[in-house]
């Protein structure tokens, strides 16, 4: 395995390999110890940090542990909730997946706070896209194509992100209902309020859903009443702090799937989870709703339950990603098939180094 | 057969044009430096007849530029000689608004505004407000990454689209992304904002709703310095407040606003920031609170609060027309959008004075400060001689201070046509040749809006800049 210490080595690596596939942390695609395997966690840091501006730049085998742990120094943080921090996932990783957490909701995904790139194209050159600043129109949107690509276009070796500043304070509520339906109902009445929420989650197993909001804590505490009032038809009550922050961290950190357990990410839209639901509950296999329905996590540690997983999707024309676990294996459900897809993967990797996504 | 025929066998004569006359219309954009009459215009009614016309471009080789209302301010829609327009106003409709999904699923020709309008009953808006909303189209907005006032918040067009069809320049009918806020693997929908038309021709867009925040709060504070309003921001922005929208006006494009709808903005002051806070009731009313504490530090000569929408509308519209008012200032005018780091935004404004006193020019400045975002017009007579080129060069020299000071060219009009030069000074070679080889897996033979965004290329000769005819009769604005 080669875990270059410098962008020039790791350019020497590109320039010379024939076949490379990109590792971060290994957090969600363990790292094979193979001949092309790219260790990228020594190449990490924070390049630039200006609160002032809400940016910050920083190496892509950075953790998000140590970007977090300097933006809450100056109250400051990123709104998507990046998953599988305390399991150590670094920036590149996070950015290859797109992976987004719960408070992706408010104001946007990893695609809408990465605002600039600097990445290794097959030929070892070193491409920079973007910028440092929050608003930016020039060029083409490169940083957003490389949200979720799984290294199959280039190296990534830095990164900038728009940041916020953080929330003084966040409240949490669970609302049970009696059904399925009930409980999606409930979460899409709350879309449509003007409360804002900052996270929208849903367990289907309990007919349950996790509600946060996030603003001054007085704002919060003199909202609360009135929301709880609005929310009469179900069974609500509030979070004490410490056990809303232990629910929101599970979610983070997929928890709630067994260690081993694959697991997908498949887009959705509410109206669509009754039915996925339903065909699921045949399977022995773990699901969760994030982003008020727009997301269906599905975790299974059977490869065949997979297959079935897949057929499932597919004839809901649901599809999905692999975001962790070791199969070469990464789309499933419903698959579309452009000739761009081939021609743009040609164009920006003419030498075939990085992975095919399959 | 050759190309036109083989069209006019699909168009009537009142939707191919090829009379001069009637081709004038489409000679320019909101950049009216440039002018040039294209081959013919098509104007298709449906996405199958898109389909139709790329087709037929790309079999014949012939290039295409799609237009929506022609408000571009980088010459986006600029035609090229040899090939022909295609003007896609008709295709305007909302195919789908559902509440449930907060999704409108949209035609390019669709105006912003009307999103908005038609989901306003059930509570929800479309965010990206460029200042010539009322007019520009949702096509224009996907392909050139369109801003507004509140992007800070926010962020720009690309944030608020979810998936989208289109032909691209091969004769491809590709689809990308979907109703979810999630998608798998690379974005392309994401790649595909901000293309500026070089990609192919969008033909539905899935945009992201937001429910219509609850609650405004707008204040309004006047400077006897630039330098003060500079210094209320970066406390504002210190202080963890995360305001929808915070700009600020010169006096010069105060005297041009006070002249275009009496906004009644302070008489005295040398700048004035407006600062809008937006959300919920109890939210919005905390944060007041902390404003005030922050502006009234900040030694003002004059606060407005917005007491009803009414009066939080003038406000709005003083800002909003500011750009057409200069108008009424000088016969001519430049804007840019180049951005600088936050914290440098008073050395940029001292410096663009330097720069317009060394140039002989006015330079009035209308900017969103919350994300550094410059708006200078530089003023001139372009009956004056040497007056045209002496703007171009001040122009030229403020984008290289961006880009020294660690920003960008343009924050939200696109390159297009008028910073296309401006490229290499930002990228190196090795950047620029990436981008061209993505182009070249669109559009391989180089139909789509070819002349834009690159370098190189043969720029038509420079005309007399001046207000698009719409913003002189008050139809449009600019950001």
């Amino acid at each position: 395995m080669n875990c270059p210490s410098s962008i020039e080595k790791a350019t020497e690596f590109v320039r010379g390999a024939k076949q490379i596939i990109p590792a971060g942390a290994g957090t969600k695609h363990p790292k094979k110890d193979t001949l092309g395997t790219l260790d990228l966690s020594g190449l990490s840091g924070i390049i630039e940090y200006e609160p002032s501006e809400y940016i910050f730049s920083a190496r892509a085998g950075t953790t998000i542990t140590e970007i977090n742990e300097l933006l809450n120094k100056n109250g400051q943080y990123l709104p998507f909730d990046p998953p599988f921090i305390n399991a150590g996932a670094t920036l590149g990783g996070t950015i290859a997946c797109g992976l987004s957490g719960p408070g992706r909701l408010r104001y946007g995904g990893i695609r809408d706070f990465l605002i600039g790139i600097r990445f290794l194209n097959g030929e070892g050159r070193i491409i920079q896209a973007g910028g440092k600043v929050v608003k930016n129109a020039a060029g083409y949107d490169y940083p957003k194509l490389f949200c979720g690509a799984m290294g199959t276009l280039g190296i990534l070796l830095e990164a900038t992100f728009k940041v916020f500043p953080a929330p003084r304070a966040t409240r949490t509520l669970e609302l049970t209902s009696k059904s399925k339906m009930a409980a999606i109902e409930t979460l899409c009445n709350i879309t449509l309020t003007q409360w804002e929420p900052d996270a929208l989650e849903f367990y289907p197993e309990e007919n349950k859903l996790l509600l946060r909001l996030a603003g001054n804590p007085d704002a919060l505490d003199a909202r609360l009443p009135k929301i709880l009032q609005e929310l009469g038809y179900c069974d609500a009550k509030i979070l004490p702090d410490d056990e809303a922050t232990i629910e929101w961290n599970a979610l983070q950190e997929f928890h709630w799937t067994p260690r081993d357990a694959y697991i997908l990410k498949a887009p959705i839209t509410p109206k669509e989870i009754p039915e996925l639901e339903q065909a699921l509950s045949l399977n022995d296999v773990k699901r969760h709703y994030g982003l008020a329905g727009n997301v269906a996590w599905i975790a299974t540690a059977d490869t065949k339950a997979l297959e079935e997983i897949s057929t499932i999707l597919d004839n809901l024309g649901l599809a999905a990603i692999k975001v962790r676990g070791n199969l070469e294996r990464f789309i499933y459900g419903k698959t579309r098939s452009h000739k761009i897809h081939g021609a743009l993967k040609e164009a920006i990797d003419p030498l075939g180094k990085f992975p095919v996504l399959q | 057969m050759h190309f036109l025929e083989e069209l006019a066998k699909t168009f009537p004569e009142d939707r191919l044009l090829i009379d001069k006359e009637l081709l004038s219309p489409y000679e320019s954009d909101g950049l009216t430096a440039f002018a040039v009459t294209p081959r013919a215009v098509l104007i298709p009614e449906t996405q199958e007849e898109v389909v139709e016309i790329v087709r037929a471009c790309v079999k014949h080789k012939v290039p295409f530029v799609s237009r929506g209302s022609g408000t571009s301010l980088s010459g986006a829609a600029l035609p090229v000689e040899t090939g022909i327009v295609i003007a896609l106003n008709r295709l305007n409709r909302v195919i789908e608004l559902d509440p449930e999904r907060r999704i409108a699923r949209v035609e390019p020709g669709v105006v912003n505004i009307d999103v908005t309008k038609a989901a306003q009953v059930h509570g929800l808006h479309f965010a990206p407000d460029p200042s010539s909303q009322i007019i520009c189209t949702i096509g224009g907005n996907v392909a050139f990454n369109s801003g507004g006032a509140h992007c800070l918040k926010y962020g720009m067009t690309s944030n608020h689209v979810l998936g989208l069809k289109a032909v691209l320049a091969t004769g491809e009918v590709v689809e990308f992304g979907n109703s979810s806020l999630e998608d798998t693997g690379p974005d392309y929908t994401g790649l595909f904002g901000g293309s500026e038309g070089m990609f192919g021709v969008a033909l539905e867009i899935i945009l992201r709703l937001l429910p219509k925040s609850e609650t405004f709060h707008t204040i309004l504070a006047g400077y006897n310095s630039l330098e003060k309003a500079g210094d209320a921001v970066s406390a504002i922005v210190a202080s963890g407040i995360l305001p929808g929208a915070i700009e600020i006006m010169d006096r010069l494009a105060i005297d041009a606003a006070e002249a275009a709808v009496d906004a009644g903005y302070p008489e005295e002051a040398k700048a004035v920031l407006i600062v809008e806070l937006e959300g919920p009731q109890e939210q919005v009313e905390s944060e007041k609170r902390e404003l005030e504490t922050i502006i009234n530090a900040s030694n003002p000569i004059e606060i407005q609060v917005a007491k009803d929408t009414t009066a939080r509308l003038k406000i709005w519209k003083g800002r909003k027309s500011a750009f057409s008012a200069v108008g009424r200032l000088s016969p001519d005018f430049i804007v840019q959008d180049g951005v600088v780091p936050r914290k440098r935004l008073g050395e940029a404004l001292r410096r663009i004075e330097q720069l317009g006193k060394k140039h002989g020019l006015r330079v009035a400045n209308v900017f969103h400060a919350g994300d550094g975002n410059l708006h200078p017009l530089i003023l001139y007579d372009g009956t004056i001689e040497g007056e045209l080129e002496r703007g171009e060069n001040l122009a030229g020299e403020i984008l290289e201070m961006c880009i020294e000071m660690g920003g960008s060219i343009t924050g939200e009009h696109g390159v297009g046509m008028e910073k296309r030069s401006y490229m290499p000074k930002m990228f190196t070679n090795d950047d620029i040749s990436f981008m061209k080889k993505t182009r070249t897996a669109f559009d391989p033979d180089g139909i789509a809006n070819p002349g834009k965004m690159f370098p190189e290329g043969q720029a038509p000769a420079l005309t007399l800049y001046g207000l698009h005819p719409l913003e002189k009769k008050g139809i449009i604005s600019r950001e």
